[in-house]
This record gives C-alpha cells, structure tokens and sequence, in this order.
C-alpha cells in the first residue's frame, strides 16, 4: 500500500542527467498527480531546465507542478544563528562574545552540509503534505550518500549519549538521595534535546527505508565507469537498508548496450532514456521528449 | 597506673603541640591565608571540586590513612620497649608526619589542587614522575601480600574471628542493596548492619572456624590463597556492590574500637591493676633487626607514612573551604592517627600482662605474657604473636568493660581483620590501574583488560607471600620492606616540600628539610641492612626490590639536592583575595 | 546541674549529626567520584571537538550546545586542572 506523499529521489553521479529525468518525470507525474520538484543539488540545473529562475519559494510550472530549490547555504547559516541565540540565551558564565569567533570556523564543519538537507528535507514534507508525489533531484553522489547515511550513524552516537546520560542522571538521583535525603527530579535539559534528536532521526530513518515512502533512482549513462560507479552506490545503500528502486540508464545511444546493462541489474527494475537529439531546455523540448520516447 | 598515666600524658600532648606547633607549622612555616583562594572555590564544579565541611573532610581523611598499619607497626616495635615506641610515636607523628601530611596538603591546594606526583614534576623534574608510579607499585604489591598473611594469621589465632569477617561480605552486600537500590532509610540500616555485625562476633564465638593444613601448605598459607580469591573478586566488582557499603560500616567500626579502646584503657588501670609489663627499652633483642634504624621504619603509620601525601593531594586538597580548615584536616588527622598508635602501643605494652592463654593451654601474666610474645623477633610465629599480642592486650582492657574476654577478642580481631580486608580489594584496584599505566606507557596492551590486570596483581602478590613462607614468619620479613618503601615514599615528599619552602625565602625549609634529611638516612640506612640480611637468606626476590628502594631513594636524593640548589628565592606568590 | 546535662546532651547530638553526615558522604564517595568520570565522559564525547578529540557529527554537538554550558566549563577547566588520578585513588580508597 503505497503511502502519500511519496518521495522519489533521484541520484547518481554528476553529469549523468539527473536533473533531466527528475524534471521529465515530474513533468509525466504532473498530468494527473500534485507534484512538487525540489532541487537539492547545489548545481541548482532546474532554473536552467525550466527557462525560470527559482527559489524557495515554489515557482509554478503548471497547474499541477511547482518547483523549489533548496539554498544549502542558507540553511546552514540560519542553524547556526539558531544555536547561536539560544547559546547566548542560555549561558550565564561563558561570555557569548568567545562563542561568536568559534561559531564562525564551525560553518564549515564536515557533516553541516548533509544535515541542512535533512532539515530542508523535513521542512518540506511539512509544508507540502498534500501532494502526491514530491521529487528530489539529489547532489552529486558523495553528499547524496553522507544525506541518506546521517540518521543511521547519528542514532548510533545519540543512542550511546542517551545511554550514557541516564547513567549519569540515575547516579546524580542515588548521590542526592543518600547525602541529602531528598528525592530532586531535577528534568535533564540535555536528556531532553538528546530525545528530540532520537526521534528525529528515527523518523526520517524509518521513512528512507520505507519501500512505500520513498522510491531510490539510481540515473546512469550507458558507459563501463558509470555502471561500476553504480554497481558500489546500490552496495552501499542496501548496507543502511535502503533499497534502490528503479535504475534509469539516460542518454542512451546503442539499445543492445543499454539492454545488456539492464540485464546486468536485473534485479531491479530499470528504464532506458534515449539520448535527445536536441538540447532538453524549456518546458515545450521537455514534452515533445516524453511525447517521442512513450514515456 | 603508670599506662593510663602514658595515655594521658600523651593525648594531653598532642592537643598541646596541635596548638603550638600546629601554629607555628600553619603561620609561620606555610603562612596559610584564611583568605587565599582555595581549589574548591576556584574551581567549584559541584563534582570535584566541592567546599566541603571540615568535619566531613577529616572523617574522610582519617578513614582513608587509619586502618592496619597504625595497629601493626607499634604490635611489632614493642619489641624495642615501649620507650622508644611511645616517643617515635609522639616526637614523629609531630615533627615530621604533621608536618608532612599538612606540607603536602597545603602544597597542593596552592596548585590547583593537583596530586603530588604531578607538582613534584613542577619543584623537582618531570622525570620524578615516575618515581611515585614505581614506588606505589612496589607498595601497593607488598600491602596485598602482607594484609593477606595478617588476615590469615589472624584467622589461624583467632578461630572466633572467621564467621564475623566473612559474614561481613553478604552484610555489605545486602546493605548496598538495600540503601542503593531500594532507598530504605540510611540511618536505620546503617546501625542495623553495624549491630549484625557484632552479632555475628558473638555467634564466632561460639562457631570457631579451624582451617586444616593442606597439601603440605600451612593453615595461613590456605587462607591467604582464599583471601587472594576474594581479592580478585571484590576489586572487579561495581563500587556499589561491596566496597562502598563496607568502607563506611568500618567508619562506625573506627570509632567504636577507639572509644573501646580508650575506655579500656581507663577502666583496666583503675580497676584491672594493669601495669606496663613491657620493658622500657631493649634495644638489641634476639635475632632482632637494630632498634636505630629500624624502629622508624617498622612504625610507618602513626609517625610518618609517605601514602598520607597521596590522600592529602588527593580528594581533600579539592573540598577544603579555606587555608584555615588544612590544620584540622591535615595535622588533626596525623595526630589522631598517632593517638591510635599509642593505645595500640599500651595495648600491647600493659594490655597483654593481664594475661592470655597460650596455644599450649598455659595461662600467662605479667611480664611472662610479654616475653612469651617478644622473646624474639620470630618468636612464636613471628608476625603471628605481634598481631596476637595487640588482639590480647586490647581485649583484656575491653574486658574490664564487662565484654566478655572470648567476645572482646573477636571485636578486636574482626576490627584489625576488616581494616585489611578492605585494603585487599581498595589496594588491588589502585595496582590495577597503576600496572595498566606503566604498561600502556611500554605499549604492552593486554592490560587494559581488567580481568587480565587484576590475575597479575594478585598472582604476584600472592608470588610475593609464599616466597615469604606464606606464614607469620614470612609477613615479619616483608614488613620492614614495606616501611622502607613507605619512607621513601615520605622522603619524596619532604624533599618537594623542601624545595617549595626555600622558594618561599629564608630558612623556613629547614622545617622539612631536616625530616627529609633523617628520612633518607634511616631508609638508606634500613635498606642496606636489609640487603645483608636477604642476601645471607638467598631471597632473591626480596633483594631485587631492596635494591631498587637503594636506588629510587639515591635518585630522588640527587634529584632533589639538584632542585634545591637551583631554587631561589621568589616573591611570595600574591595571595588572590578570594571569598 | 541541669544546665552542665543538657550542654553535654546538646554536644553529643551535634557530634552524631555530624558523624551522620560523614557517614551518609562516605556512604558515597566512590559512587561520587564514579559521577565524576562519567560526566568528565559525555563532556568529552559530545564536545570533544573543542579540544580535537573525534566527535559525533557536527549537528549532534551543535544541537546540545544551548543546553550544555556546565559540560563546556567542565571541558575547560579539565584542561587546566586535569590531575593524574592517583593521589584521588588513594584518599577514596583504605589502604594504609
């Protein structure tokens, strides 16, 4: 039973297409379905694709498609204000002022990145609940696989700290139990926050891995690179219990190639898109596209 | 009359010279500031660093250096009279324990509150770091052996003794679950175990336990093997389970014995008619180690103990409230210890002549109750009959109290047995972790597996006790060497605390210099004594840790004259004017 | 007479108050200083990044910032004040 809205992501290395058959299929899906196109990939081609200039607020294509890009940037750097404000709220001893340098070099923290498209990812299936299909034209693949690997491997440190600090807030309660004879509930702030994060994370885990929530497609070209680059990405997928769904070999050219490298996966379903004769700019070349390929 | 005379005399003493030299140590030498800012102020974390009453810190810090060796030390130096005891005792514990425990105290709270072994890398070099690794080691390694054989002898003296010491295990054990996990009210099961406690004596009365020989090994090498096991069981065990609950049962303990004691003391002179049976002074007895210099190293505990500087830097350096509270703590702590010291020093001066009965089912009084004991060094079962002679004595005083005799020597047994049956478990951990620290630094990692570690402490200590004989004889053989390193230990700290005071201006290092000065000479002096006496037994072993004492302490003599001489004077360290 | 009773009474209620509260706190010091290296612990492995120490992913550290300024000052101040642990082993434990 599938559930709504699905999420479809689209993946694969840079070059490939991806933007392309993220836009084609959001095209197709929007005859009959509300869809949203969000544009995750900081090359941001979807302004180039559809002749218009996007942002994030949703630009509408037709009455049942609207697009939006995610400013990666921008959402890094209001996370950090948030924490910076509720730091400088919340510290009474450690002056803010230290804190502002530090906050400045933390920008570019490795892992920041993956974690604003997770936060942008769960502000949009807020927003836009109702509709049927939302699409994701993901970053190339390193940051795409790190985007889908950071709830699992944040689950395993947060449940570590979780464990940790109950620990610590059993002893705290025996300690003034005994010394003092009182029972003090002191309510852990940090137990608190280190909840929220676990249920966060669990969520947005369970609904990666959730084969009638989110579709994976794997977008390739018909080349010998290509395939083994793909062959490691579905390896590495299935080792965090995402499946890959559909695999789309794009800008074919040799059908018999095409079809051996669907035999060579075949236990996924796959799709070929033939090469375009003409560049895939503006909405008309999209549709003429799908209308010739019977797609 | 002439003991209780002794008691009183000395307990007057010491509350005397607390306030006079306690005065002149605090003022003059170490210019404490009520007003300096102190670690637990500075660095107030509510974890460890935390102001804390000064009551609560002596009970702490008393516990901690109170326990077997005040009680063994003096139960073998009588041998020397009780002359000499008495006034190592008083004149030690005053002008070099006080000074000491309080010195390092002190010397810590001014840096942060870190352990000496770090600010002895600050005042002499770092390389002395590793001198305290080495020497606790060595230490920690000969307590566990010997606290195994006293236990042990205890038990093959005292039958009566063994149900109430093991019977303390399953009391402490269900006393922390009962207060840890189910929160019943600490107060009431608190006394409630402590009373159990001295039921159970009363049932060992009745209920003596005798081990047989086994295998060709003797009584006391059987339980010292079972002891050994228990050893290695308690130390891996979590805090909660045993340790915990037990240290704090022996608090009560402490200071029931004490009170005990005292009282005994009182009531055994006035209505008991006991006489110091001991002589004043004999300063070679048969086949006896030298009165000079080894009544300073036979009474560690109760004079001058080089762990107190490991307790003093340790959590009451971080709790003190302020400069002023170090002198209760620091020298009040030395000084009670040596109050300990002295009535174990009656006990088994004057306790004794009120009789006992001896394995051959003689009864003995007087001056013959003594000699029986002290005829020798290695009389009667060596370590054996000292031990024996302090459980005898202190019971026969208890007994004018209207205790029983039969049960007065279990609450003394149990009392001396508890003490080192904690530090088994308590001394087995810490070697864990100094083992694990030296061999980490080798890159040698299987001992970071605490299973692993806690098999090699105990194995070797147990090496250690039966190459020893495994008997009261072979205990009385390890303990000067367990004094040695122990003065080393306090020669360390009095040479830091040397150079700290020069650093200060003037002559006021004098005040440890000289101690530090006397500490060396007598261990060397010990040490090398010893190495005849091992060589000539062809205990290999023993001499191989003999002489690296020879060498730690001629090391940290070089080391530390180098540091001195290179000390000057420098403006006193402005006093931050805290709360 | 009944003045000298009641001082006497009073003295010895103060004294076993106190004995208490020694008691109680040694009834507690291991598992204090058990606390002690287990907040020391979650200091480190949330904040570690302050001090080059391998941490959780950025965003885990950064969430629990607002929350955490004692763990942060605990951080610090062990850097200034970390002491070898020896000498605090020995004053927890009975040995001598």
């Amino acid at each position: 039973m599938k559930n709504n809205p699905q999420y479809v992501f689209f993946i694969g290395k840079g070059g490939t297409g991806k933007s392309t058959v993220s836009a084609l299929t959001a095209l197709k899906l929007s005859h009959e379905q509300k869809i949203l196109l969000v544009s995750m990939d900081p090359a941001h081609n979807q302004s180039d694709i559809f002749q218009t200039t996007l942002s994030d607020k949703p630009t509408e294509i037709n009455k049942n498609l609207l697009v939006i890009e995610i400013n990666t940037e921008k959402w890094i750097k209001n996370y950090l204000h948030e924490i910076e404000d509720s730091v400088r709220r919340n510290y009474l001893y450690l002056s803010a002022f230290n804190l502002e340098k530090n906050f400045n070099i933390i920008k570019n923290s490795p892992g920041l990145e993956e974690y604003a498209l997770l936060l942008a990812f769960n502000k949009v299936r807020e927003i836009y609940s109702t509709k049927d299909h939302i699409i994701f034209d993901m970053p190339p693949t390193a940051l795409t696989t790190r985007f889908f690997s950071l709830p699992p491997l944040s689950l395993l440190w947060n449940n570590h700290l979780i464990k940790l600090r109950d620990e610590i807030i059993k002893k705290k309660e025996l300690i003034t139990k005994i010394k003092f004879n009182k029972k003090e509930y002191e309510s852990d702030k940090v137990l608190k926050k280190l909840q929220q994060q676990q249920s966060f994370y669990t969520d947005v885990k369970n609904i990666f891995t959730d084969i009638n929530t989110t579709s994976i497609n794997l977008v390739l070209n018909p080349d010998k690179l290509s395939m083994e680059e793909s062959k490691r990405i579905i390896e590495k997928f299935r080792e965090i219990n995402i499946q890959t769904d559909n695999i789309i070999i794009n800008k074919s050219v040799d059908e018999s190639l095409s079809t051996a490298i669907k035999e060579k996966f075949r236990d996924i379903k796959s799709k070929i898109f033939p090469l375009s004769k003409t560049p895939l700019i503006g909405i008309e070349s999209l549709k003429s596209y799908l209308l010739n390929n019977n797609l | 009359m002439d003991a209780l005379l002794l008691m009183i005399l000395t307990f007057f003493g010491y509350i005397i010279m607390y306030k006079v030299y306690g005065k002149f140590i605090s003022k003059i030498i170490f210019k404490i500031n009520k007003h300096a800012k102190v670690p637990s102020e500075e660095f107030e974390d509510g974890i460890d660093y935390v102001p804390t009453k000064k009551e609560v810190i002596f009970g702490h810090h008393f516990a901690s250096i109170a326990g077997t060796g005040p009680i063994v030390g003096p139960a073998i130096a009588i041998i020397w009279g009780w002359l000499p005891a008495i006034l190592w005792v008083f004149i030690g514990s005053l002008f070099i324990g006080a000074i000491h425990d309080f010195g390092t105290l002190i010397i810590s709270m001014r840096n942060k509150g870190k352990s000496i072994s770090e600010f002895t890398a600050k005042y002499i070099n770092p390389r002395t770091k590793i001198f305290f690794f080495i020497i606790i080691f060595l230490e920690l390694w000969i307590v566990i052996s010997i606290f195994g054989l006293v236990i042990a002898v205890i038990f093959s003296m005292y039958p009566t003794s063994v149900l109430p010491v093991w019977f303390q295990i399953p009391i402490a054990m269900y006393l922390g679950v009962l207060i840890y996990k189910k929160g019943k009210n600490f107060a009431l099961w608190s006394v409630i175990a402590v009373a159990l406690m001295y039921i159970t004596i009363v049932i060992g009365y009745y209920l003596p336990i005798n081990m047989p020989s086994f295998l060709g090994m003797p009584a006391t090498g059987v339980w010292t093997i079972l002891l050994l096991i228990y050893a290695f069981i308690a130390s891996v065990l979590p805090v909660t389970a045993l340790l915990q609950p037990r240290d704090y049962i022996n608090a009560y303990q402490l200071t029931i014995a004490m009170l005990l004691l005292v009282l005994g003391v009182i009531f055994s002179s006035i209505f008991g008619g006991m006489d110091l049976v001991a002589p004043a002074m004999q300063a070679t007895p048969a086949q006896a180690p030298p009165l000079l210099p080894f009544l300073f190293i036979t009474i560690a505990c109760g004079a001058i103990s080089g762990f107190h500087s490991l307790v003093s830097s340790g959590t009451s350096s971080k709790q003190v409230k302020n400069e002023g509270d170090s002198v209760f703590v620091g020298i009040g702590s030395m000084l009670t210890e040596g109050a300990l010291a002295t009535l174990v020093i009656i006990a088994v001066a004057a306790g004794i002549g009120l009789g006992y009965t001896n394995s051959a089912g003689q009864t003995l009084t007087g001056t013959g109750a003594w000699t029986a004991r002290y005829a020798s060094w290695a009389a009667a079962q060596g370590l054996t009959s000292k031990i024996a002679a302090f459980v005898d004595g202190a019971a026969n005083m208890i007994s004018s109290l209207g205790i029983p005799r039969g049960i007065a020597v279990g609450i003394m047994g149990v009392f001396v047995a508890s003490f080192a049956g904690t530090t088994l478990d308590t001394a087995t951990r810490i070697q864990r972790y100094v083992v694990s620290e030296l061999c980490v630094d080798m890159k040698i990692n299987i001992f970071k597996n605490r299973y692993f570690s806690t098999a090699v402490v105990v194995l070797t200590a147990m090496l250690l006790a039966f190459l020893s004989g495994a008997d009261g004889k072979g205990a009385l053989k390890l303990w000067p060497l367990f004094g040695a390193v122990n003065q080393t230990l306090a020669a360390l700290a009095l040479v830091v605390a040397t150079i700290y005071l020069k650093g200060r201006g003037g002559l006021k290092w004098l005040a440890t210099g000289i101690p530090a000065v006397f500490m060396i000479v007598i261990t060397l002096w010990a040490a090398i004594l010893n190495q005849t006496g091992f060589s000539d037994q062809n205990n290999i072993l023993l001499q191989i840790i003999n002489v690296v004492i020879i060498i730690l302490v001629a090391l940290i003599v070089i080391e530390g004259f180098v540091a001195f001489l290179n000390t000057t004077e420098q403006h006193e360290e402005p006093v931050s004017v805290g709360g | 007479m009944k003045y000298f009773f009641k001082k006497i009474l009073k003295q010895i209620s103060e004294k076993s108050k106190l004995f208490n509260e020694v008691a109680r706190s040694k009834a507690m010091e291991l598992s204090e200083q058990e606390l002690s290296e287990l907040e020391h612990t979650f200091a480190i492995l949330t904040f570690g990044a302050f001090v080059g120490l391998p941490s959780p992913p950025g965003q885990i550290t950064l969430d629990l910032l607002p929350e955490s300024e004692k763990e942060i000052m605990l951080l610090l101040q062990k850097t200034d004040t970390a002491h070898e642990p020896l000498s605090v082993l020995a004053s927890l434990f009975q040995v001598d």
